[in-house]
């Protein structure tokens, strides 16, 4: 159960803002339901206001917002690829206890995607 | 009556004092450095203290800490844009200083809050939260105002932070504040 990166032949798609901040909101967002169970355990940070009584980390809360952020997409290819991620989340989500080193080593790529892969390719400017 | 304690980034701090109406939403532990009551290093200030403030004096901008704030920053934008404390075109702003602000504004600072969390007349909008419910001593705020804290090591006096630095209300407009952070989103 491994994390999805999406295929550089993909990135052009990832040019479009909107399909941009929605395809990597919902890396966030698979990152917060994952996140209590990293290698260093982080807090879950994703909880509107009105959550029903739900807390941070609430499969079904994030489930909801990345519902829509798919919703959102334009490019299939953004969407799958995270659908496909979503699904890959949910599935170690569920069986949390038998599979830390799996959720450690799919955070890791999910970082990894992020940070040296998708920001690079969308702003290649460096930053002080 | 007990202390406690809250690390985090001046981009933070900025966001919640500009954008997010003085509100602030902050996971609380009980001492700066609460060893020995069973917090994970999430939510121990000064382990945080440590993770972010050697990136920044390092100026590495691949940190995996920072970068991981970065993604946080956007989870706590797309809840206030949820909540209507934002509106879209601020929160796209806001997606992209997530994203580009420069390094300069990971620069760490300290909530110390005092509060009681007992039921009768503590302070309402605590909860257990996070590594708390596994027994540690870690709470939620969500609505920490102003007035209900004190800011420590708020010493990095960089000519970025500028107007940011000022106090809730400074702007006129969540526009100017948002384009203030932009400035240094590039």
């Amino acid at each position: 159960m491994k994390f999805i990166p999406l295929p550089l032949s993909y990135f052009s798609q990832l040019k479009n803002p909107n399909d941009f901040h929605n395809y990597v909101d919902g890396l966030a967002l698979v990152d917060d339901l994952l996140c209590a169970y990293d290698r260093e355990p982080r807090t879950p940070m994703y909880l509107p206001e009105e959550n029903n009584g739900r807390a941070a980390g609430d499969l079904e809360l994030i489930n909801e917002r990345i519902s829509e952020c798919l919703g959102a997409l334009r490019s299939p290819d953004l969407h799958n690829n995270l659908a496909e991620n979503f699904n890959c989340a949910k599935a170690l989500h569920s069986d949390a206890a038998n599979s830390p080193n799996e959720i450690q080593l799919f955070l890791a790529a999910l970082l990894y995607h992020y940070a040296d892969v998708i920001h690079p390719a969308i702003y290649p400017a460096s930053q002080g | 009556m007990k202390t406690y304690y809250s690390t985090t980034t001046f981009l933070t701090l900025s966001i919640n004092r500009h954008l997010y109406e003085g509100k602030h939403y902050v996971y609380v532990a009980e001492g700066f450095y609460p060893y020995g009551k069973r917090n994970p290093k999430s939510s121990n200030p000064l382990l945080i203290y440590m993770d972010l403030y050697q990136p920044w004096k390092n100026r590495d901008k691949h940190d995996k800490f920072v970068l991981q704030h970065r993604l946080a920053v956007r989870k706590g934008i797309l809840a206030k844009e949820k909540d209507g404390m934002v509106p879209g075109r601020i929160a796209q702003d806001l997606r992209r200083v997530a994203d580009r602000i420069r390094l300069e504004f990971f620069y760490p600072v300290v909530y110390r809050i005092k509060f009681d969390v007992s039921a009768a007349g503590g302070r309402g909008g605590v909860t257990v939260a996070g590594s708390g419910r596994k027994g540690s001593s870690e709470f939620l705020i969500h609505d920490l105002d102003e007035s209900e804290y004190e800011l420590l090591f708020n010493d990095n006096y960089t000519h970025h932070f500028d107007k940011l630095r000022e106090l809730p209300g400074y702007f006129a407009s969540k526009v100017d504040a948002v384009n203030a952070l932009l400035a240094w989103s590039s």
